[in-house]
């Protein structure tokens, strides 16, 4: 378990160090960050104590390792568009696109599992056929179409919820909550809603589609020659041995679910990293985006580990595997 | 013990089918037969015959859209047929044990062999305290034979070899001592060499606790050894039943007696029963007259026009014009 256990890491660090050469890289080829640095003013002498102190004139390896060592302490330097701190920015902005994700995540196991099993158990009923068929709709259906249906409805037409913005939000540390207040989680309700759409259709279909190959299995027709009832085996027997998959579904898809938050979070006017991101693209703002790249991909890998790691706990079988 | 004569169980004519685009599929058809209590009936055909379908409808779990079209099953008396699905799950498990062909498959890779045992002793004998249904499942683990009981009640299915964790489903199937066990093929995906030690283990079980059998095999030395009377299935019905010492000496039914030849010495093992010439009939395309006609070298006239039906020999009972007047 222990050897497997760091295999994992070992594994997870080096993704990390590939993805922060890509990152590095993107500082290196988006130009010289002297030139984007200076104004007309700037005398070439100015310009050479810029690229000692940024040092520019080390070589490429010596800069990466720095690089790599800098953004292990959360150092992304500083941002070219305003002066502050890359980490700062991102922590700033950080709360909102995690409370949007946490939400859309929760609602789509929430709303996922139970239809994944209603489906599945009542196969063919008309409402399982219906849920179905949206589902297809909801996996086609692009996320800001649906935040902008959402918005017509919701907030212009029937006006009952914000249509932009996060709401009054609470300070606690660096973090800044909106599920303190009342008009931060009516905020919440339709970003969340658009982001978890496509979630909620995948979660289901999945714990269908396993549901019904784990009823057919050979341990849930014994449990039922034992006399098992019905709805303890759906749900202890057959719903947990369906658990792994979204459990690694799930896991893997909050990395998805900050990328897309991007589009969300521009639909909603929602002051996540996702905005941040798009700001920083407009004014070339190498900086924070290669933060921004290191960062969520840092969260995916983090992920993807304990993915691993938590399978092994699920499944005794794999226990004893290494 | 049944303090009367009244079987343990009685299936009477049997229909099951699987009505689907094309039609009707009759996949069992007018089978009848008893089980007296503590007594072992072996049920032997090749695959396909029927026999794996008869149990399942006895256990009340055909697949859909499998269906008891007509006949009656009789526990004790009792019609379970028709029963609702909350019935039935107090007649599964706490009447009518199963033991299914794969114990690789058959447990739930997930829960301990004790939480399996566990919720299955609670969820019949619903007063029992989980360190009472512990006990028991210690018990229960020692009686089929597991070295360590006290230890393994904690250990996960794939930490028990294919032999032991046969012995943990039949200990599953034997958890609330019911009167009837299903076994359906319970040695087929097990080693040779083990095989005759879980039917022995099988048959002293039900013999000791009077429980009664209904053992499905392919394997006509498992028959010999094991069963009180047997019973002979072809394309979905009853064609032979009676004592196994009368039907392996003296097999009535030419069907039988191809399997008996198919035997190199009564009490070897053969992995399949089909070395009489050609092949069951598929459900579809049964013959007209006896199903066996094809491929009988005894078939008249007779055989291909009417339907024989069980009767009285020298043996117990069987299906065949040859003894119900001729051929001809
Ligand atoms: N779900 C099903 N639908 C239609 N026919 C089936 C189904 N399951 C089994 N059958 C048919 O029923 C017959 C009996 O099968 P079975 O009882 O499994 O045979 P066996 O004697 O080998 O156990 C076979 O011909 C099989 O093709
Ligand atoms: S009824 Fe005729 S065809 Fe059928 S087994 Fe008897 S002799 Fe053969
Ligand atoms: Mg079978």
């Amino acid at each position: 378990m222990l050897v497997f256990i760091i295999k994992k890491l070992a594994n997870a660090l080096l993704v990390m160090l590939t993805v922060a050469f890509l990152a590095f890289l993107i500082f290196r080829l988006a130009g010289d960050p002297v030139d984007m640095m200076s104004t007309e003013q700037t005398t070439q002498a100015d310009k050479e104590l810029l690229r000692e102190k940024l040092g520019l004139n080390d070589n490429f390896f010596v800069q990466y390792t720095r690089f790599v060592a800098n953004a292990a302490q959360g150092n992304f330097g500083i941002s070219y568009r305003n002066g502050q701190e890359v980490l700062g920015l991102i922590a700033e902005r950080f709360p909102a696109t995690m409370e949007l994700v946490i939400v859309a995540t929760i609602l789509s196991l929430l709303i996922g599992l139970p239809l994944g099993v209603l489906t599945a158990i009542k196969r063919g009923a008309w409402y399982s056929e219906i849920l179905q068929f949206g589902s297809i709709i909801g996996v086609s259906l692009p996320s800001f179409v649906v935040g902008i249906l959402l918005i017509l409805v919701f907030s212009v037409s029937l006006g009952l919820l914000p249509a932009f913005g996060r709401g009054d939000v609470v300070e606690l540390g660096w973090w800044s909550t909106g599920f303190l207040t009342r008009t931060g989680l009516l905020a919440l309700i339709l970003p969340s809603i658009s982001l978890s759409l496509y979630q909620v259709t995948l979660v289901m279909r999945l714990v269908r589609a396993e549901m019904l190959e784990v009823m057919r299995s050979d341990f849930v027709k014994f449990a039922r020659a034992r006399g098992i009832p019905r709805f303890r085996i759906y749900f202890r027997h057959a719903l947990r041995n369906c658990l792994m998959p979204v459990v690694t579904l799930t896991a893997m898809n909050i990395g998805t679910l900050i990328a897309f938050a991007l589009i969300t979070e521009t639909v909603f006017q929602w002051p996540g990293m996702g905005m941040l991101f798009i700001q920083a693209v407009t004014f070339v703002d190498i900086p924070v985006m290669a933060a921004y790249l290191c960062i969520v991909s840092f969260i995916f890998v983090f992920l993807n580990t304990m993915v691993d790691i938590l399978y092994a706990v699920i499944d005794p079988r794999l226990r004893g595997a290494q | 013990m049944a303090d009367d004569k009244r079987p343990c169980l009685e299936v009477q004519n049997l229909v099951v089918e699987f009505p689907n685009r094309h039609g009707t599929l009759t996949a069992l058809n007018d089978v009848s037969l008893s089980i007296a209590p503590g007594e072992i009936l072996g049920v032997v055909g090749e695959s396909g015959a029927g026999k794996s379908m008869t149990g399942l409808a006895i256990l009340g779990l055909l697949e859909r859209p499998g269906r008891v079209a007509s006949g009656d099953i009789l526990l004790e008396g009792r019609s379970i047929v028709g029963l609702s699905d909350n019935e039935m799950e107090k007649v599964r498990g706490r009447e009518i044990g199963a033991i299914f062909q794969d114990p690789l498959t058959s447990l739930n890779p997930l829960f301990t062999v004790g939480s399996q045992l566990g919720e299955t002793i609670r969820q019949h004998l619903p007063n029992t305290s989980k360190a009472q249904a512990r006990t028991r499942a210690i018990e229960l683990l020692r009686e089929v034979g597991i070295p360590g009981p006290d230890e393994r009640v904690d250990h996960y299915p794939h930490q028990f070899s294919g032999g032991m964790r046969q012995r943990v489903v039949i200990a599953l199937a034997l958890a609330a001592r019911p009167k009837l066990i299903i076994a359906d093929e319970p040695t087929t995906a097990l080693d040779v060499s083990i095989q005759a030690q879980i039917t022995g283990l099988l048959r002293r079980l039900c013999k000791e606790n009077g429980t009664a059998v209904m053992l499905v095999t392919h394997d006509m030395g498992v028959i010999a050894e094991t069963a009180d009377r047997v019973a002979v299935m072809y394309a979905g019905r009853l064609i032979e039943i009676g004592p196994v010492e009368q039907v392996l000496k003296n097999p009535s039914h030419p069907y039988t007696r191809g399997l008996m030849a198919s035997i190199p010495a009564l009490g070897a093992r053969v992995e399949k029963l089909n070395q009489i010439d050609g092949a069951m009939p598929r459900l579809n395309a049964i013959p007209p007259g006896c199903a066996f006609n094809p491929r009988c070298r005894e078939a008249g006239p007779r055989c291909r026009q009417d339907l024989p039906v069980l009767a009285p020999t020298p043996a117990g009972m069987a299906a065949c014009w040859l003894h119900n007047g001729g051929v001809a």
